[in-house]
């Protein structure tokens, strides 16, 4: 009996071939909680901006800066990727795209749909 | 593990996870809203900014946001929890840690929504 069970018994995550809806998957979680942990930046951001007239212009040049534009990017990144995962899993839900292959083309779409946004506000903002 | 569950409790995921999807479509959209909105009219000057965070239509749909946003938190990152944290007192400490933080930021935000003058 024992010698026929030729599952594995550990799960090593170098050797997993994780398929592309998995990776998308993993990291609409990875994402999600990155932005939770950012939501205390963007309150605070939203109070600087409405405490005075020097604060806005503070955050305003500040936002201007090099350093803080690549930051956003990352930051809508994240979003964008959770946002287009979110979409897909919407659908899914509905029953659209559930199929292997589609499941893959949208999967892969998340990642086309996050890179051309990304890439469309680094070209407008850098 | 055996877990025995009240009757009744099988429908407690339903709701959570309508409540998931309900609170991502209002996110969503919102977002999509606002960069529009900022694409289309950007924020001219402090004052502009003042006027526009005052008016009651951008305060209530923006109350909406933030209530939208930290159910939608605390849904996902329990969820994320509860896969992959099993031991119970740190699992509950995690827990407990993001809804005292949840909750103060979303009275902060509300705070912010609300309180600033106009």
């Amino acid at each position: 009996m024992e010698s026929e069970n030729k599952r594995p018994i550990y799960l090593d995550l170098l050797k997993i071939r994780l398929p592309i809806g998995g990776v998308v998957s993993i990291i609409h979680r990875a994402s999600g909680v990155l932005l939770v942990a950012l939501l205390p930046v963007s309150v605070y951001l939203l109070q600087r901006t409405l405490e005075s007239q020097a604060a806005f212009v503070r955050v305003l040049a500040a936002v201007h800066e090099t350093f803080a534009r690549s930051a956003m990017l990352v930051v809508l990144w994240f979003f964008c990727q959770h946002l287009f995962a979110g979409i897909r899993h919407l659908l899914m839900d509905m029953d659209i795209g559930t199929s292997r292959r589609a499941g893959r083309a949208g999967a892969w779409l998340v990642f086309a749909a996050t890179a051309a946004v990304v890439l469309y506000a680094a070209a407008r903002i850098l | 593990m055996i877990v025995s569950r009240p009757a009744g409790s099988a429908h407690r995921g339903l709701g959570e996870w309508i409540l998931q999807r309900l609170t991502a479509i209002y996110i969503a959209g919102y977002v999509v809203v606002l960069a529009l909105h900022w694409i289309i009219a950007p924020v001219a000057d402090y004052d502009g900014w003042r006027q526009w965070t005052g008016a009651v239509s951008v305060r209530v749909s923006a109350t909406l946001f933030f209530v939208s946003v930290v159910i939608h938190a605390w849904i996902g990152m329990r969820s994320v929890y509860m896969d992959y944290l099993h031991t119970l007192w740190l699992r509950l400490a995690v827990v407990i840690a993001t809804a005292v933080m949840l909750a103060g930021l979303l009275t902060w935000a509300l705070a912010v929504v609300w309180g600033a003058g106009a």
